[in-house]
């Protein structure tokens, strides 16, 4: 088999060239590579350079946080979170930065989240903890914790995630660093990465797209989400725009609307949070489908204004939009055009072209380990994710490539979105009645 | 006519002996032994009350058992006063008043004298009979003018301020010996302090304490998912998002209300569960909810084994009856004064009996605590020293010492008890330093037409 494919391959090259094995794998060379993976080592080659020389600029920025020491809230909404509660109150107590009252908002919770709310706030774990006896859906929980929070500075967080000790005192430096700066995004990693092979998947992915893939954007001023998991808000910036404004991709539509009004919102890799992701493929395939369609109800929908010239244009936006729209909704279709193609066209070549585009992938895919490796700030714990390479292309290139498809279908189509339950019905209603 | 009765005979064709009362003031309650009914004027209802809680007070079965009937114009009468009296009336007439004492005397004839030093049973015998004789439940009567909120006709009238809990006691006692059948009807929470159900319950900020606090609704706003206290929303007459300025129209299709928001005016903390204080209106104590006592409120039914009790009493529970040296046991006590009764009765002749009631309170008990006992041997040695040795003593478990003088007349008898109840305070006041015991004595002539359980009632009621 071995003698075969290489008797193919230097048969391929003979005949061609390389520029052949270029032509073949086109959507990879011109496409995926350079933005991918060339973009990603360019960007964090200048990144690290950046961060030693401006060391100092950082250092001053930490000092002025702690001689100002801006009091804040940590807003936690959430339904059903209640067994994650108590947890999240003693990794917060370990912060370094204390000057912080925490709100806990029960959104309309049927397990026991509301007594157990009242036991922490009562003990004293928790400064306010707020019930909607109705749910009304994360963005409302997350309003009301906004409305009655009093910190200068919102911190947005998810029950289930634990931090470093000094995961609040960097997402809160970038403030420090540029007035302008409105939000900053958190750095979520994966907590559970040993409970099963889909969890282990996971937490090389958020290396890969999460950490990095963030750097980039946020080097560029084109980045897009602030995880609703962690993230910290300033809160004028926050009543301007009226807090979170209806989900799914809530956490994505706010980076858009402080964008609109002018601030800037970074990404704080340093600022490291750890998340349970989904430890089932089904559970896995259900929350992308879930983010890739919000992608089409809030770029491409409701805030189709960054694109006209006229009306809401933003030069950061439009590129943010673009990047997200082009690399995801036009090249999944395009995507499938050309494998489409590369059947009916080199059928024949197919038991050559497989193998080969597995050993490209994998190789970029290492190469871009090695560079998450080059930023990791825990690389003992993360050079394991090695063993998941091999898997990554199958992963990434086929399976989140297929959801995130079918999702697109979905939504763009059959407005979808508008039925997940993750949202109550009456919000999702009225939604769809003003083409939110 | 009784003459010492400063009151109106009602003249009536079976000649009962009814009075209508109109001045309570210098009333013997002894009089009253011989009457056959009794009619208050309510002109002055807080005078009339206090004559009708004297009357159902008594330990004499003529006294508290007398038919009394109040006399009101308009028929209006106090919830307390009404439910101590046998009816009201708005005339006077003497002639229903006769038939009914008649009815109730037929009762009356079927109970057997009861002997118990029991102070709780003798209570509860009362109760009981009083229920038996008037074919009545026992059912609380809502009063505000009693800590309690409710009073049970007859059976409050022992239990004030803290023994209210052991009025509870005794009547889960009558339930549990089945001699009441209990129906449920309010259920109460008490002051853990005085026992109080005048409870001020406040809604207090979990903060800084204070119940100065205003709250108001959260609304949610679908469409933007603004949400806020209402105030945000209020424009003019209209509710309009503060956040997308639209009108809210209908709730439950484009808002609701999904709970309210507590704000202490002054702390300004904002909450949704504020903690529940309580304030007693009687002792002023403030607490927390759960310190209060819970305490079930039931209107209680005689049972067929409480109608026989009730006629027969109920006996006394086996138990040790201290009985000192040189003093005699209740119950040969009891024998003893029947035997004078008797014997006076024959030789149309007087002799006396005393008390000397020591009135320690529960406090005062617990104070003692092992003392207690060593108290009591000490006054029994001092009153048999100085007593003459034809005088019978006996001693109650409700801490009163009895005397049968068979050759001394009562004034005679309240002379030398007055004495020894001088030295008795003063002992009792080196072992209490700051109690405000005050010992009583009661003195009574033993002749033929008192019976010796009337006696014995009179002896230990306070």
């Amino acid at each position: 088999m071995n003698v075969s494919f290489w008797d193919w391959f230097f048969w391929y090259i003979d005949t061609g060239g390389f520029s052949k094995i270029i032509n073949l794998f086109w959507y990879f060379f011109y496409l995926e590579l350079p933005r991918f993976m060339l973009l990603d080592v360019v960007v964090l080659v200048i990144l690290k350079i950046k961060n030693v020389l401006g060391h100092k600029k950082y250092e001053i920025a930490r000092q002025r946080l702690f001689i100002e020491k801006p009091f804040i809230s940590i807003i936690v909404p959430g339904k059903n979170e209640g067994r994650h509660i108590y947890k999240l109150t003693k990794a917060l107590r370990e912060q370094t930065y204390k000057n912080f009252e925490l709100i806990v908002i029960d959104d309309g919770s049927t397990d026991d989240t509301h007594t157990i709310g009242l036991s922490l706030l009562k003990s004293g774990l928790i400064d306010k903890f707020l019930r909607n006896d109705e749910r009304g859906g994360k963005a409302s929980a997350a309003n009301l914790g906004l409305r009655f929070s009093s910190g200068k500075y919102i911190v947005h967080l998810d029950a289930d995630t634990s931090f470093d000790r000094d995961a609040i005192e960097r997402i809160l430096i970038p403030f420090y660093l540029d007035e302008k700066i409105a939000g900053i995004g958190g750095n979520i990693k994966v907590l559970n990465r040993k409970a099963s092979l889909c969890a282990g998947i996971q937490s090389f992915e958020y290396l890969q797209t999460l950490t990095v893939g963030r750097m980039v954007t946020s080097f560029f001023g084109i980045y897009r989400i602030i995880s609703g998991a962690f993230g910290a808000f300033k809160k004028d910036a926050l009543m301007q725009i009226g807090g979170w404004d209806i989900g799914p991709g809530l956490d994505g539509d706010i980076t858009v609307k402080l964008r609109k009004i002018g601030y800037k919102v970074v990404f704080e890799h340093r600022a490291i949070a750890l998340t349970n992701a989904p430890e089932k493929f089904r559970a896995l395939t259900k929350q992308r489908l879930r983010w890739s369609k919000s992608m089409i109800r809030f770029r491409v929908r409701k805030h189709k204004d960054v694109f006209v010239p006229n009306q809401n244009f933003n030069l950061l936006n439009f590129i943010a939009f673009f990047d997200n729209i082009f690399f995801n909704l036009i090249l999944d279709f395009l995507w499938f055009y050309y494998i489409i193609q590369i059947i009916i066209y080199n059928f024949e070549f197919l038991g050559f072209i497989i193998p080969l585009k597995f050993i490209i992938y994998t190789i970029a895919i290492f190469a871009q380990y090695l560079v998450i490796m080059a930023v990791s700030e825990r690389r003992k714990q993360e050079y394991q994710l090695a063993i998941y390479i091999p898997a990554m292309m199958l992963y990434a290139g086929y399976y989140m490539r297929i959801v995130r498809t079918i999702a697109y279908v979905q939504e763009l189509f059959f407005f979808k979105s508008y039925k997940d339950p993750w949202n109550p019905k009456k919000t999702s209603d009225q939604a769809l009645e003003h083409g939110l | 006519m009784i003459k010492e009765i400063n009151g109106k005979r009602l003249d009536n064709e079976q000649n009962k002996e009814i009075y209508l009362i109109s001045d309570f003031s210098e009333q013997d309650l002894k009089h009253f032994v011989l009457l056959d009914a009794l009619v208050l004027d309510y002109n002055y209802p807080q005078a009339c009350l206090e004559f009708i809680r004297k009357i159902r007070s008594s330990f004499i079965e003529s006294i508290y058992l007398l038919p009394v009937y109040i006399l009101s114009i308009n028929s209006k009468v106090d919830s307390y006063t009404q439910s101590l009296s046998d009816g009201i009336i708005n005339s006077v007439q003497a002639e229903p008043i006769a038939f009914y004492t008649d009815k109730l005397r037929k009762k009356r004839d079927n109970l057997v004298p009861i002997s118990t030093n029991d102070p709780r049973l003798r209570i509860l015998n009362k109760v009981l009979r009083f229920l038996y004789t008037r074919e009545s439940n026992l059912t609380p009567v809502v009063y505000a003018g009693f800590p309690l909120g409710y009073i049970y006709p007859v059976l409050s009238e022992h239990f004030q301020g803290n023994e209210i809990l052991s009025m509870f006691d005794l009547l889960k006692f009558a339930r549990d010996k089945d001699y009441l059948r209990q129906r449920f009807i309010d259920k109460l929470h008490l002051c853990n302090n005085c026992y109080s159900a005048f409870i001020n319950y406040r809604e207090t900020c979990p903060k800084c304490g204070s119940f100065d606090l205003f709250t108001q609704n959260l609304i949610h706003h679908f469409v933007c998912a603004y949400i806020g206290p209402e105030s945000d929303f209020i424009r003019e007459e209209n509710l309009v998002c503060p956040k997308c300025n639209k009108i809210l129209r209908h709730i439950g299709v484009d808002y609701d209300k999904p709970s309210m928001v507590y704000t202490c005016n002054n702390c300004r903390n904002i909450f949704q569960e504020p903690l529940m204080n309580t304030f007693c209106f009687h002792c002023t104590k403030e607490g927390v909810v759960e310190q209060l006592i819970d305490q079930e409120i039931y209107t209680y039914e005689l049972t067929e084994i409480g109608r026989d009790i009730a006629q027969g009493g109920v006996k006394q529970e086996e138990r040790s009856e201290i009985v000192m040296p040189g003093f005699v046991s209740f119950a040969t006590f009891t024998t003893f004064l029947k035997f004078e009764v008797e014997r006076n009765k024959a030789s149309n002749s007087m002799s006396s009996i005393g008390s000397i009631m020591l009135n320690l309170t529960s406090a005062d008990r617990d104070k003692l605590g092992s003392k207690m006992n060593h108290l009591i041997r000490e006054i029994s040695e001092f009153l048999r020293k100085n007593t003459l040795s034809t005088e019978i003593l006996s001693f109650t478990t409700n801490n009163s010492f009895l005397i049968i003088s068979p050759d001394n007349e009562p004034a005679t008898l309240e002379i030398n008890l007055s004495n020894l109840l001088v030295s008795v305070h003063k002992l009792l006041i080196s072992n209490l330093p700051y109690s405000e015991i005050q010992p009583s004595l009661i003195v009574q002539a033993i002749e033929g037409r008192t019976s010796h359980i009337e006696l014995i009632n009179m002896m230990l009621s306070k």
